[in-house]
């Protein structure tokens, strides 16, 4: 049995960090969730029509890389990669297992997650994964290494489209699936939700 | 297994045993005061823009330690004030907030002492012992005394007195054989009384005729008669003159035994020191804003070693993809320091009034006063 690292000490890191990331640093972004049961393939197991979860608001501490500028043969081209890192508790609270291939969006920017690393852990433990048990140790963090991403390539949010109402209306954006309503963000980020507009089919 | 441990929630409700030792859990303005303590130091400590990583219990307990710590100075300083006067003094009563009387029976206790060894009281009794003097016989040994003590032969004694001594000289007032003559005789002979014995005898004469008698006979004693003195040797007694008939011998003597247990013949329920002097805690509601006041400045101070130890026990927390390090170590400065100008604070607010500040602030003032006074223009008596 360990001396340090229980679950009193934990319950002290946990205290912190979410009053450090939910009330000081306050940024959220919105997690979109590959949704591969309804995402259709081709016989190759391909597609180019990626359906998501709709969107759930995460705090994070988001490290943005500058963007680069690249002039090519067709025009001005922007690459920019971001880091991610979200407290596990808040993935876990909201149920969102993340993993490559998802989306997260920040600052009316999409950034598709590259890379996961989740081995910032108190005192050497995660109490998931300890021989010793389930009561000492601490999984702190899930950090995602991601790339912006083009909008159209991803067709969460209509980038090109005419004036027509009718088309703004029912068919924007169109490969969301609605997530499970139990796992929606809790009232605690009603009025963050209120001044940042989602996409309206969530 | 994973606990939320629950920190300070924006208010709490005191109930009975909620503190550590529950000294003052049934003092009404105590239980009032514990959440409104709470609520301040929390306030103070940031709340609610911070969260305080403490619970009410370490609240209560911080209000708590810092009640007995006031009602510990004040008692300390009170028993320092008048251990003189309370020592040996019963037990009985709760002195707490009560003024002590100075009196002067320690100075009479510590008097009884010197009474002792001048032979005027104390608390050692003085004995006799007793041996029969031979005619002849100038040496005897303290051993073949007759002891008043059972089994005093046998201890270290302290002789205090040796009855071996010229008869006072009134006892022979009217020894036909002092030489000095009374004269009287004669004179009331010559008034024409001297048929009226035995009344002549007790005819009245100045004072001084006495004085010079009785003189003239220990004059006499001491330049033509040998002088009785003696000599003690360990317990070797050679009495001087020699005896020319028997008679009995007396000493007054202590036994040392006696003399070192009177140091302890106090009653076993009288005051004898800091731990058993009759100073019971303060009653909460009994104590003064002042005080109450400064409880609730070490209550702050406390809390803040408290919480700073807690956010102290790691030396950096983990963020995700960082560390941060928490203010745990300036809490604890900031406490301890508080807590020592308290004390600081305090102490000197009582040695302020002390005994010996007050007769010393009351001396200065009467001869401030004097001097005022002095400078006043007298008025001219006119008759």
């Amino acid at each position: 049995m360990a001396l340090f690292g229980g679950q009193r000490d934990v319950s002290l890191f946990r205290s912190v960090n979410k009053e450090l990331i939910h009330r000081y640093i306050d940024t959220e972004v919105l997690v979109y969730k590959l949704n591969l049961i309804n995402t259709t393939t081709n016989l190759y197991d391909e597609t180019d029509s990626k359906v998501y979860d709709s969107a759930t608001l995460i705090p994070s501490i988001v490290t943005l890389e500058d963007p680069t500028w690249n002039s090519e043969d067709y025009g001005s081209d922007v690459t920019q990669t971001a880091t991610f890192a979200f407290l596990k508790d808040d993935l876990v609270d909201e149920n969102i297992p993340l993993e490559i291939g998802d989306v997260v969006e920040y600052q009316s920017r999409f950034f598709e997650i590259d890379s996961i690393v989740e081995n910032q852990n108190v005192a050497g433990k995660d109490p998931l994964d300890w021989y010793g048990g389930d009561s000492h140790g601490y999984s702190v963090s899930i950090i995602c290494q991601a790339h912006m991403t083009r909008q159209s390539k991803i067709n969460i949010v209509q980038t090109r489209f005419g004036t027509s109402e009718t088309i703004k209306d029912k068919t924007l954006p169109k490969n969301l699936y609605k997530r499970n309503q139990n796992l929606q963000p809790t009232l605690n980020y009603s009025d963050t939700m209120q001044t940042k507009t989602l996409p309206k089919n969530l | 297994m994973s606990i939320q441990i629950p920190i300070w929630p924006g208010s709490s409700s005191f109930s009975a045993s909620a503190t550590p030792f529950g000294f003052f859990d049934t003092d009404t303005t105590f239980q009032s005061h514990a959440d409104k303590v709470s609520s301040w130091c929390a306030t103070r400590l940031g709340y609610p823009l911070n969260d305080i990583e403490l619970q009410s219990t370490h609240l209560y307990a911080c209000f708590e330690e810092s009640v007995l710590e006031y009602s510990n100075q004040v008692n300390q300083f009170s028993i320092r004030d008048n251990m003189f006067i309370l020592q040996g003094t019963p037990t009985g009563s709760n002195l707490t907030g009560k003024p002590v009387n100075p009196t002067l029976n320690r100075l009479i206790q510590i008097s009884k002492n010197y009474g002792t060894e001048a032979g005027s009281g104390g608390y050692v009794t003085y004995k006799s012992a007793s041996i029969d003097v031979v005619t002849g016989k100038q040496l005897y040994d303290l051993s073949n005394f007759v002891f008043e003590g059972d089994g005093d032969s046998t201890k270290t004694i302290e002789i205090k007195k040796i009855f071996h001594d010229t008869p006072p000289a009134i006892v022979r007032y009217f020894d036909p054989f002092v030489g000095t003559g009374l004269g009287s005789q004669q004179m009331l002979e010559n008034f024409g009384w001297g048929g009226y014995s035995p009344g002549v005898s007790f005819l009245m004469q100045p004072m001084y005729a006495d004085l010079l008698r009785l003189q003239a006979i220990e004059f006499n004693d001491m330049i033509r008669k040998s002088a009785y003195s003696f000599e003690l040797t360990g317990t070797r007694l050679r009495i001087f003159p020699v005896p020319l008939y028997d008679y009995k011998l007396f000493i007054n003597y202590i036994t040392t035994e006696e003399r070192a247990s009177a140091s302890f013949a106090a009653k076993s329920n009288s005051i004898g020191d800091f731990s058993n002097a009759p100073y019971e805690l303060h009653q909460y509601s009994r104590i003064n804003p002042a005080g109450k006041q400064w409880i609730f400045k070490y209550t702050l101070a406390l809390a803040k070693e408290v919480l700073g130890n807690i956010r102290s026990k790691y030396s950096s927390i983990p963020i995700p993809g960082a560390e941060i390090t928490l203010n745990g170590a300036d809490l604890v400065s900031q406490g301890t320091t508080e807590k020592e100008a308290l004390i600081t604070q305090l102490r000197e607010n009582l040695e302020a009034v002390s005994r010996q500040t007050q007769l010393t602030k009351m001396t200065e003032e009467a001869d401030n006063v004097q001097s005022q006074l002095s400078k006043v223009p007298l008025t001219i008596y006119i008759g």
